[in-house]
């Protein structure tokens, strides 16, 4: 047998070159990074050469200590050497201001930034109202390719162009204008957008089919992740309707449109509604190619205002596509239990049936059990398993 | 020895030996993830088993595996099950074997390990010797006073 046997006392790392343990340094915070000079004689420079700068105040009693630190750092690189990617997030040291934050971030996006990530959670309305500088600097930036922002106001949308963004991500930004109008000026203009997130965001969108112009989708989207709406809005539907991978929290009904590439959904449940069920199954109903769905809070909190039908015909992507079906925070529902039974006997070619029951007492859950088991499986292969 | 067969297919297959004799079998698509299997390939057309010098069976097996299964939810799953020292190997299979996707997915693993830790825990992981002096090092401190405000020593 081999005598090569993984010691533990060696230095391993050492054995790599500088370019991979930069590549380890891009994923800390810049202020840890510049830390590790003192390790050795060999880590000493390697810091100077990371491209990405992570910057968080959390820790920061002051934003003078904070500013002091970005700015070190800034002027201990290289001039020369790009900014690949760059994260700020502040907002809570004492003494944070938008003044400061907009000069540092029009010098950093002078670099050629790629990755920007900003992020003024514990800020108010007022600190962001001053942040219009950032937001222009922002918006020139033609090389983005990953766009996260947090915590912003929008008095007005620059003019803008991200022929290269494929990744965006919003929470909380606010759009003082028609929220509509601005958001769409992001599907015109991000063409090849493949991931779509956003949290706490406004969407008026009408479930008037007939207004062509809000009807656009991004065409390359992969993923979408909309979070955090409250019970008035409306899920932008039809703007992410290419998407393969779809996670959409609902906390009503919504006009349903036909999702071609749709491999996987999941869908969590803020509230009840009449029609649930019957909209759930149209909503299957339009999606063709669906092989993974995962239902949270099916059941949710209240009455359980409908009753399930079973629906006339099998949608096409139960009896030939969907081979995963998850059900998470599962209360074994009359409602609930029906659903669970249909998809199993209608999946010709499902594969697994995962019930996660977390929130039920055990007893319970040993009668959900048993009660599923017994239900007659259209897929041969099929095996529930229960959480 | 241990003899692994990936997927019966039409695609040409090629053996792989690691450095402790272990083989693997494996489709020429797999194989040429590994951008210095690749190059291997191009200088001599006819080869049927590589030889992989600097990597283990054990981790040759987990290399593999990642090539066939990564995408999103795998690669959010897979550093969890490995611990420091498996890491570290993995690594640097990954950089011999020259697999982009794998190395990217193993320096944010290492990272998160060691992420606001202190450069002492970090020498202590890495067994890393330091070679300053005291006098050097307390003039680096010194020197980068702004960064090391608020660093614990753990």
């Amino acid at each position: 047998m081999s005598s090569q046997r993984s010691i533990p006392t060696l230095d391993r790392i050492s054995t790599l070159p500088d370019s991979v343990i930069c590549h380890i340094l891009s994923f800390l915070p810049t202020k840890q990074s510049v830390t590790t000079t003192i390790i050795s004689k060999r880590w000493n420079p390697l810091w100077l050469s990371v491209l990405t700068l992570d910057f968080d105040d959390q820790k920061f009693s002051d934003f003078a200590t904070f500013r002091h630190l970005i700015y070190s750092v800034m002027l201990a690189r290289h001039t020369t050497l790009p900014i690949q990617s760059l994260r700020l997030k502040c907002g809570i040291s004492s003494g944070c201001n938008p003044y400061d934050i907009n000069r540092i971030v029009r010098a950093a996006l002078q670099r050629g930034i790629v990755n920007l990530i900003l992020d003024f959670s514990y800020t108010d309305f007022d600190f962001q109202i001053g942040l219009s500088t950032t937001i222009s600097s922002v918006f020139n930036c033609r090389n983005l390719v990953v766009l996260k922002l947090t915590c912003l106001t929008f008095t007005v949308v620059p003019q803008f162009n991200f022929p290269l963004l494929k990744t965006l991500h919003l929470d909380s930004v606010s759009f003082l204008g028609d929220q509509n109008e601005e958001f769409y000026k992001f599907v015109e203009l991000c063409p090849i957008l493949e991931e779509l997130q956003t949290t706490n965001m406004q969407f008026w969108v009408s479930n008037d089919c007939d207004n062509g112009k809000y009807n656009k989708c991004f065409s390359n989207l992969v993923r979408a992740k909309i979070c955090n709406l409250t019970w008035s809005w409306n899920v932008p539907f039809a703007w992410i309707c290419n998407a393969k991978f779809l996670h959409i929290e609902l906390s009503k009904e919504q006009k349903v449109h036909t999702f071609h590439n749709l491999t996987h959904f999941e869908l969590i449940f803020k509230s009840v509604w009449q029609r649930k069920w019957n909209w759930l199954v149209e909503l299957l109903e339009h999606c063709p190619k669906l092989q993974n769905l995962t239902l949270n809070q099916l059941y949710g909190h209240g009455i359980d205002k409908d009753n399930w039908k079973e629906p006339k015909n099998v949608p096409g992507c139960i009896f030939s596509q969907l081979r995963k079906c998850s059900f998470i925070a599962y209360e074994g529902s009359e409602c609930e239990f029906r659903f669970a039974e249909y998809i199993l006997k209608s999946a010709k070619v499902l594969r697994t049936m995962t019930i996660n029951a977390s929130l039920v007492d055990i007893n319970l859950k040993h009668q959900m059990l048993r009660d599923l088991s017994l239900c007659p499986r259209g897929s041969a292969t099929c095996k529930l398993s229960f959480d | 020895m241990a003899e692994e067969k990936s997927q019966a297919s039409s695609s040409k297959m090629l053996t792989l030996k690691a450095s402790d004799g272990v083989l693997f079998e494996v489709e020429l698509n797999i194989a040429k993830e590994m951008k210095t299997v690749q190059a291997y390939i191009d200088d001599c057309e006819d080869i049927e088993t590589i030889p992989i010098p600097n990597v283990l069976g054990k981790h040759l097996a987990i290399v593999i595996e990642y090539i066939k299964k990564t995408n999103e939810e795998y690669d959010a799953e897979f550093e969890k099950q490995w611990n420091m020292d498996d890491l570290q190997l993995l690594l640097l299979a990954a950089n011999y074997l020259n697999i982009s996707g794998l190395q990217e997915c193993l320096c944010k693993a290492i990272a998160k390990r060691i992420e606001n830790k202190s450069p002492e825990y970090v020498r202590k992981v890495f067994n890393i010797e330091n070679d300053h002096s005291p006098e050097e090092e307390a003039k680096l401190r010194k020197e980068y006073k702004w960064a090391f405000e608020g660093v614990d020593k753990d």
